[in-house]
This record gives structure tokens, C-alpha cells and sequence, in this order.
């Protein structure tokens, strides 16, 4: 009856006609759009197909036992996956571990080394599309690409080091190699693309991303323009001067910090100097050249910089200071917490040749941080100053082919940086110029060039291979220093002989006439160049100091009373974890690896307890001059009762965090131009603990209200309520529902591409900023404790760690969160150390893997 | 041939069609049906065959290790939609594809 009512026209043949093609319709219709996508719509056919789709990653991706083919293998590699999932690597030769390691990083990893590493490159837009235009740009226009490449063009194909490039390039290929689509990690099938082939140059393109992440902080460009709003002096009080307490990396043989808390010049005139050169260089126009974060808002690049500042622990005992007799060594690397994470956990057992286990980032060959029978290592950021700038004068200020230096015309190197599409269709193309000292770029009118130890980095992994072969942590942190360059790292190290360690290794740049690498130098003179570079006595350092610990938390390396040699100022440093790990260490000379391990998560912060009373203090101040506020009492009440440890159910972290936020936003408001709405550079937050004894200096003042003069309380009082108010907002009445840490600011590791389904849950976590575990989320990021690692160097070192995440990099797979929830809790788990199949008990073996040629 | 031999017969088709072929696989089977049955009831059985193929592979799925349910939800996430509405799609799609083109080419045919 239907059929005849739609078609009463027809006879009973003709009728199939149109249904037919109804019904095809919708047969092509379901094919194109699952296999094509529409619009915004993926190709959901393609994805959802149980048997090649997305599905099909879920399955184990770790059988019991499994083999595969590396060509160039010179002998069988025997690899035992333990119950947590970390490759055990048993090899003949080094290089052959090698191919094996780029294999198993491969076997989980193999999306990430081609991200991380395009990310180095600069050609990001060719995997994730156009939205990655600007990251590529930044990349190359700092000249990352080049200097890879350049590196690798001037590298010996027959050295150790591209040897082992080339082997590690040699295991990641074969694991592609042996992939079918549906095999193929779950992001390539989101992206619609293929695994590209691994080259040697990858790993470098790698190493230079590390070295911007680790070793990009100029700070130049803000001092200009701090003084081009407040006048020289005061801006240099703020951008050009050491930290205001020191608590040094190299033990400076005193039982408490040194505190230089002097008063702040007053916010003088504009710098008539600096008001012109920041004319010339156009900053009106947007953010200055190769300032880091350059796309964001002056308040966010602000924020990520005081987040980002949260990087790096990292401590030693020495035995009079342990109650087991033996040296102890913890690592706790900050770094951007990401799903996977940065690090993969790997043991590799060459006998007579190496045993080094920890953990690796994939892309570079080698164990990062980590042990061998002898000794172990950890590392924390140095944050030095290693990238200048130059004024320089080019021949034609639009198509400059040649620039002065000494009188004389040099010519000027060009590269045509092409950037492409996921389809390889071209998409932009800029030229960037170089001098003899690095990239140069226009800005506004002037030409900047600039030199940066990154881009002259690239045989550190040599520093390692030879290290393996140390016994004592001396030789080792000498065979780093011999050839480490970039970027600079406190490498702190622990013996089983009873030896502790800490060097601040990476090439340090001496400037002409001893001068600080804050201004912008005139490039006109050869004489102007960096001289050269620190020689290794002269790195901060420390070996079995009398005060019998070390530790390192990205603080200023050597106090500048000791060493007046320029390595950077308070802005490349933090000062409140450095406070807080001495403050413990110096508590307690019976030490063991259980406080150790809660050392990582202690919810403790000398932050919080130097600053908070003042908020305390400045409302009943307020309160007893008669303001009435109700926000005021109930903030002051709030951040009375508040015991300033930052453990997860505590309900006070937030208002104290939110008042900082508001009180740093009033107080720098000498640093908005005319016109502006916001700061445009902000100082480090250790300048506050100068201001706190100056309770009334001009700084206080808040120049927009200029029928009155703040003072200290005002301010503070002001920034409390504001603070208060925003949060009942943001997180409702306080009393009804309290302001839960753990629910307002949990950790969130968040997927490579940042799809939500993909990343963690929220975790709460104790600890926040300026303690030793500030593992806050944030709408702009999510850094924190990345790698924790506890290790008694023992006749036999035990050692234990954790990181956020698993050492899958398949979201599918149950080995991808597995690591989160003791990571979460602030737990360990033991790290296994077999010197040989045997060693590993078959109940501890999750899986094999045989490797043959 | 009995309903349940033809019902089994697609599926097997569509088992072998949906692992080899991805995404193409279930549209092909379906023509494969299509052609076979020439016969009303094509659609109805090129989508159910399709449907019970993906399911059953999704199984096959679970059988290997893979936790479906939780994984859903997981992919759901990154598209706004609950885990259920992400396996209702995978179903779905290759059901309408091999259903359409059985339909379709069975119709065709016998207009011939």
C-alpha cells in the first residue's frame, strides 16, 4: 500500500527504480561520509571499524610473546617487559641495545617521537595542519631547523655518535616497517596520515626542542620596556639584579639563606633611551621578537612564565647524613605534564659493556635520568642566561644582503623556510637571515640578530654513552661536562662509594668586558661578541660538601658574592622550592629513602608561610581602621585558620593563590602604558618579599587612583576582598561549599593533541606553587613532577619512581593510566634492576620480545 | 536457502568484508548481498548481517583484551558524546552502507 501510494504511476517493475536508488543513496551516502567525513564531521567509518578503526587499538597491545625483525642487527636482543611494563633490554653489543630501545620506545611511543620531534623542526603544520602555523614559525625563525641540520651535515657518518643515531633511526624504522594500517597508533588515524621514516636528524630536531623548553627565557626585551615606564634604575633593581634571597646550588657554608631584602628604588621617569629603542623595534605593533609565548596576551605569557617557573627538584644525601650509612639521591624533573608522558621507563643490560636503566625521552637515544650499578643521576633545569642580541646595521633595511661588522660589509646568509600542509600544499613561506652569531630577524625598523648555546648544541648524548662507563659520580659529571653544551643542566649525582655531586653543566657565555647578558648589544663590532665560555672550575659546584646534602631547585646557581661572573638574574630563577627542600634537609640528618619519597609530595611552602601572615596582617590592619567588609573578615578568617600546607582537602590554598594573583595585578601597575589595560612585563614574585618590610613604598601605590596613596595594607586588603569575591563567583559560598583544593585545582595531564577524551581526570594531588610538588592545572597549561625517582646507593642500588601516566602511548590500552593513581598518592613503585634474563622471576615478566636480524 | 542459512551466510560475508576492507568493506559485502538475494528483505538483510558483523567483531575486540565499554566512553569524550551513542554509531554506519547498497542493487536487479 505504501509502495503504491508513492508510486501509483508506476507498474510494480518501475516502482524499483526509485527505491533503489533511495536505497543507494543511502548505502553511498553512509560510505562516503564514514569513509570522507563532512564538513566538520571526521570520517567516522573509517575510525569506528571494529577491524582497522580506532577499535582495533584497544586490543592488548603487548602479547605475552612476540618477535621481530631489525635489519642490521648484529645478534639476537632478548627484551623481558616486567609487571610494570618496562623493557628490560639484553644485548651483545651498545649498538644493538640501541636498535632495541628505538624499537620498544617505538612499540609505545611512535606517535609522540614524530610530534615531539616536527615540534623541533618546525613542520608540525605537516602532521596536525595549519593550526600549528605559528609554533612551526617560532621554530624556525629561532633557527631550530637549520642548526639541526647543520649538525648533522657536520657529523662524521662513521663516529660513534651517528652510529648511534643511525641504530636507534634503525629499530624505530623496523617497528614501523612491520605495522599494517589497522595497526597504525590511534592519532595518525584521527590526523588521516601515515608514520613518517625516522632519520638521524629527528633526534636532533628533538634535542633543540628540549633546548627550547629548557633554555628559552630572554629577558632583554622586558627590561627595555620596564624601563621605558619606570626609568633605569628601578627597572634594573627588578630585571638586572640577583635574587633577593639566596639559597644557592653551591652550597655557600652558612646554616640558613642569605637574605638581601633592600628596598626597591622608587618607579622613577620613563628612560628616555629605552623609550626610543622600543619606538624603533615597533612594540606597539604586538610582542617582541623571539620573546617566548609571544602569541598570548601580556597577562597570560605572564602567567605561563610565573607557571612555568615551577620546574625542577632535585637532592642528595651524603651517609653521615642517613641512617642506613649509604648515599641518597632523589630526581624530580618538572616538565609539562602530557598523556603519554614525556619519559619512558627502560633498562638496558650490555654485559661488561653497560647496565643503565631509568628513563628516556623518546626521540633521544639514551637514558636521561637514571642508574647503573655504580651510581645515579638526576637533573634540574640551570634556567642561565644563554641567548643574546644584537643591534645589527644591514645594507637595505628591506632585502638586506649584507650587514656591517668592523667597517666592513659581511653578506648575510639566507634561508626560504617553506611551511606545508597535512597534504603538502605549501601554506606560507618567509626567509630568515643569519649572521656569524645566528638568526636575524626585522623588527619594527631594526634588525635583531641573536645567538642562543642551543643552536651550537648536539653532541651531549656522546656525554652519556661515555658516562655509562664511569664507577664514581666525578667521572661521570667530567665525562657530561666534556661534552654537554645545552641545555644547561644542574646535574646532581650519588656513588655508591658515599660520593654526592651537583655540577651546573652546559656551556656558560662570558660577555665582553664582563658585561650581563640583559641589554641588546651593538652588532657592529666583532668586539661585542661573546668572548667564550666559563671553563668547567668555573661552573657552580659542589663534592661532599661539609653541610652533607645538595640540592637544586632551579634557584640562582652560586651566589653572587661568591661569583660575580654574570649567568643570568632573578627572573631566569625561583627561589621558594630551593627555600623549602634546604628547610627539610637541614630538619633532619637521619634521613631515609621513605622521606625522601614524601619530601616529593610535602604539602609545605615557605611561600605560603612568608607571605600569607602579611594578608593576615594588612586585614585586621584594615579591619581595626574600621572597614566594615564582610568579604574582608571572612577572607581574613579564612586565611587565619589556613595552616598554609597545601595538602588536598585543605581550604585555604585558594584564596591565598587567587590574593597573590590580584595583589601582583595592583601592585605592578606602573607597568601599563598609556593606553594599555594590563601589566606589560611583570617581575619575579621574590621582589614581594622586598616590598612586604616596605610598607610604604611608592610601589604600593596604585597610580589609577589618584585621590589616594596605598600603602602595603591597602593594597593587600583590597587584593584579598577581590580575590575573596571572585572565588564565591567562581566556586560558590565558601561555607555551603567549601574551596577543596583538590577539587579547584587538581592536576590534569592532558593528551598530546589535547583531546579531552583522551586525557587524565582530574587527579587530586597535595601540593601547589613554591612547594616541592606544584602539580597545579591551568587553563594555559599543566606542569609538574614528571619523573620522581628515590635511589639508596646501596652495594646494590635499590631504587624506586613513578611518573604520571603508563608507559603505553595507546589510550586503549590498560598500560596507559596505569601509573596515575600512585603517582596521584605521592607512592613509588620498586624499580626492578635484573643483570640478566635470569634475574627477573617469571611471575614479575609481563611479556618478552625477541629481536633478530 | 533458509532465512537463518542466508542471515548467516551476510554475516560471514560481512565478517570477512569489515576486517579486510574497513570501511569500504561493509558497502562491498552489501553489494555482494544485493546481487545474491535479488529478492525483497535485501536492505533488512544487508543491514542486520552488517550490524551483527560489527558486533561481533567489537567482541572479537573485547576477546583480544580490549575494554569496549570504558574505551567508548573515552572516544566519546573527544567527540561530545556518551559511549553509547559511539557504539550505536558503530553499528550504525556499516549497517547503512550494506543495507543501502543490498537494497539498492537488489531492487536494481530485479527491475531487470
Amino acid at each position: 500500500m505504501v509502495r503504491s501510494t508513492f508510486f501509483p504511476l508506476l507498474d510494480p517493475m518501475a516502482r524499483n527504480i526509485p527505491v533503489a536508488v533511495l536505497s543507494l543513496a543511502v548505502g553511498l551516502g553512509a560510505t562516503w561520509i564514514g569513509a570522507r567525513g563532512v564538513g566538520e564531521v571526521p570520517p567516522l567509518g573509517a575510525l569506528l571499524s571494529p577491524a582497522v578503526g580506532l577499535w582495533a587499538n584497544t586490543a592488548n597491545d603487548l602479547p605475552d610473546a612476540a618477535s621481530a625483525r631489525i635489519p642490521g642487527l648484529t645478534d639476537a636482543v632478548d627484551i623481558r617487559y616486567d609487571s610494570r611494563s618496562v623493557p628490560h633490554i639484553f644485548a651483545k653489543t651498545e649498538l644493538d641495545a640501541v636498535r632495541a630501545l628505538g624499537f620498544v620506545v617505538a612499540r609505545d611511543r611512535l606517535f609522540q617521537l614524530e610530534l615531539q620531534s616536527r615540534a623541533g623542526e618546525g613542520t608540525l603544520t605537516e602532521l596536525v595542519g595549519d593550526v600549528a602555523l605559528p609554533a612551526d614559525k617560532e621554530t624556525r625563525h629561532l633557527g631550530m631547523p637549520r642548526a639541526a641540520e647543520q649538525r648533522m651535515q657536520a657529523t662524521d657518518t662513521s663516529s660513534a655518535l651517528y652510529r648511534i643515531l643511525q641504530a636507534y633511526a634503525d629499530g624505530i624504522n623496523a617497528y614501523r616497517a612491520s605495522l599494517s594500517t589497522a595497526q597504525w597508533p590511534m592519532e595518525y588515524k584521527l590526523l588521516q596520515k601515515a608514520p613518517r621514516e625516522w632519520l638521524p636528524v629527528h633526534s636532533m630536531h628533538l634535542l633543540g626542542r628540549m633546548g627550547y623548553t629548557l633554555a628559552h627565557a630572554p629577558t632583554e626585551l622586558d627590561l627595555l620596556q620596564a624601563r621605558a615606564l619606570v626609568g633605569d634604575s628601578a627597572a634594573r633593581s627588578l630585571w638586572d639584579s640577583s635574587s633577593p634571597v639566596q639559597e644557592p646550588i653551591q652550597p655557600a657554608l652558612r646554616s640558613a639563606p642569605r637574605e638581601a631584602l633592600a628596598a626597591l628604588p622608587a618607579p622613577g621617569a620613563p628612560d628616555t633611551a629605552a623609550v626610543q629603542a622600543l619606538a624603533a623595534l615597533g612594540t606597539n605593533a604586538g610582542a617582541l621578537l623571539w620573546q617566548r609565548d609571544a602569541s598570548l596576551s601580556p597577562d597570560d605569557r605572564s602567567a605561563l612564565q610565573q607557571e612555568r617557573a615551577f620546574a625542577s627538584n632535585n637532592w642528595a644525601v651524603a651517609p653521615q647524613r642517613s641512617v642506613s650509612g649509604k648515599a641518597l639521591l632523589a630526581g624530580d624533573p618538572h616538565l609539562e605534564l602530557t598523556l603519554p608522558s614525556i619519559w619512558f621507563e627502560v633498562h638496558m643490560v650490555v654485559p661488561g659493556r653497560m647496565d643503565v636503566g631509568g628513563v628516556t625521552i623518546p626521540g633521544l637515544p639514551g637514558v636521561t635520568i637514571g642508574y647503573t650499578p655504580a651510581f645515579a643521576w638526576s637533573f634540574t633545569n640551570t634556567g642561565a642566561d644563554v641567548m643574546d642580541f644584537w643591534r645589527e646595521t644591514v645594507n637595505d633595511a628591506a632585502r638586506p644582503t649584507a650587514y656591517e661588522l668592523d667597517g666592513q660589509q659581511q653578506p648575510l646568509e639566507s634561508r626560504v623556510e617553506v611551511y606545508r600542509n597535512k597534504q603538502g600544499q605549501v601554506i606560507a613561506t618567509d626567509t630568515v637571515y643569519y649572521t656569524h652569531r645566528g638568526p636575524m630577524r626585522k623588527q619594527g625598523r631594526e634588525w635583531l640578530s641573536m645567538r642562543w648555546t642551543v643552536l651550537e648544541a648536539g653532541t651531549e648524548l656522546m656525554g652519556f654513552y661515555n658516562g655509562l662507563h664511569a664507577t664514581t659520580a666525578g667521572a661521570f659529571l667530567d665525562s657530561l661536562a666534556a661534552y654537554y653544551m645545552a641545555p644547561a643542566q644542574n646535574m646532581i649525582v650519588a656513588d655508591t662509594a658515599g660520593t654526592i655531586a651537583i655540577r651546573s653543566t652546559g656551556k656558560h657565555p662570558i660577555r665582553a668586558n664582563r658585561a650581563r647578558g640583559t641589554d641588546i648589544f651593538d652588532g657592529r663590532s666583532r668586539a661585542n661578541d661573546w668572548q667564550g665560555f666559563r671553563e668547567v672550575a668555573q661552573y657552580p659546584q659542589s663534592f661532599n660538601p661539609a653541610q652533607g646534602f645538595l640540592a637544586s631547585a632551579n634557584q640562582e646557581p652560586i651566589d653572587p658574592q661568591l661569583d660575580s661572573l654574570y649567568l643570568g638574574t632573578d627572573a631566569h630563577y625561583e627561589i621558594w622550592r630551593a627555600l623549602q627542600i634546604n628547610r627539610l634537609l637541614r630538619a633532619d640528618s637521619a634521613m631515609t629513602p621513605e622521606k625522601m619519597r614524601a619530601f616529593h609530595t610535602d604539602p609545605g611552602s615557605v611561600r605560603a608561610d612568608r607571605l600569607t601572615p602579611a594578608f593576615v596582617a594588612a586585614a585586621k590592619v584594615r579591619i581595626a581602621q574600621g572597614d566594615t567588609s564582610k568579604s574582608l573578615a571572612a577572607a581574613e578568617a579564612m586565611l587565619r585558620a589556613w595552616d598554609r600546607r597545601y595538602v588536598r582537602d585543605n581550604t585555604g590554598a585558594r584564596l591565598f593563590e587567587t590574593a597573590i594573583a590580584r595583589a601582583t595585578s595592583l601592585l605592578w601597575d606602573e607597568f601599563i602604558p598609556p593606553g594599555k589595560s594590563a601589566p606589560v612585563v611583570r617581575p619575579s614574585e621574590s621582589r614581594l618579599l622586598q616590598l612586604l618590610v616596605d610598607s610604604t613604598s611608592s610601589w604600593w601605590d596604585d597610580r589609577r587612583t589618584t585621590a589616594v596613596r596605598e600603602d602595603r595594607d591597602a593594597l593587600l586588603s583590597r587584593a584579598l576582598v577581590a580575590a575573596y569575591d571572585t572565588l564565591v563567583v567562581e566556586f560558590g559560598d565558601p561555607v555551603k561549599s567549601p574551596w577543596t583544593w583538590g577539587r579547584v585545582a587538581p592536576a590534569k595531564p592532558r593528551h598530546l593533541l589535547r583531546l579531552d577524551g583522551f586525557s587524565a581526570p582530574d587527579t587530586p594531588v597535595d601540593g601547589g606553587r613554591g612547594t616541592l610538588n606544584p602539580s597545579v592545572g591551568s587553563r594555559l597549561a599543566n606542569f609538574g613532577a614528571s619523573w620522581r625517582m628515590v635511589v639508596e646507593l646501596d652495594r646494590v642500588p635499590r631504587i624506586r619512581g613513578v611518573y604520571p601516566g603508563g608507559q603505553s602511548g595507546n589510550p586503549g590500552s590498560p598500560r596507559y593510566l596505569d601509573r596515575l593513581a600512585m603517582w596521584g598518592n605521592g607512592t613509588l613503585d620498586s624499580v626492578r634492576t635484573p643483570r640478566t634474563p635470569a634475574d627477573l622471576a617469571a611471575s614479575d615478566i609481563r611479556a618478552t620480545l625477541t629481536l633478530t636480524r | 536457502m533458509s532465512k537463518t542459512s542466508m542471515l548467516l551466510s551476510a554475516v560471514v560475508l560481512q565478517l570477512a568484508a569489515q576486517a579486510l576492507g574497513g570501511v569500504w568493506g561493509a558497502a562491498i559485502a552489501g553489494i555482494i548481498t544485493g546481487i545474491a538475494l535479488r529478492d525483497r528483505g535485501a536492505f533488512r538483510l544487508g543491514f542486520g548481517s552488517a550490524a551483527l558483523a560489527a558486533a561481533l567483531l567489537l567482541v572479537w575486540v573485547a576477546v583480544r583484551g580490549g575494554n569496549v565499554l570504558h574505551f567508548a566512553g573515552m572516544l566519546g569524550g573527544n567527540f561530545k558524546l556518551p559511549g553509547a551513542g559511539i557504539l550505536a554509531i558503530t553499528l550504525l554506519l556499516p549497517a547503512l552502507q550494506a543495507g543501502g547498497m543490498a537494497g539498492g542493487v537488489a531492487r536494481l536487479a530485479r527491475s531487470k
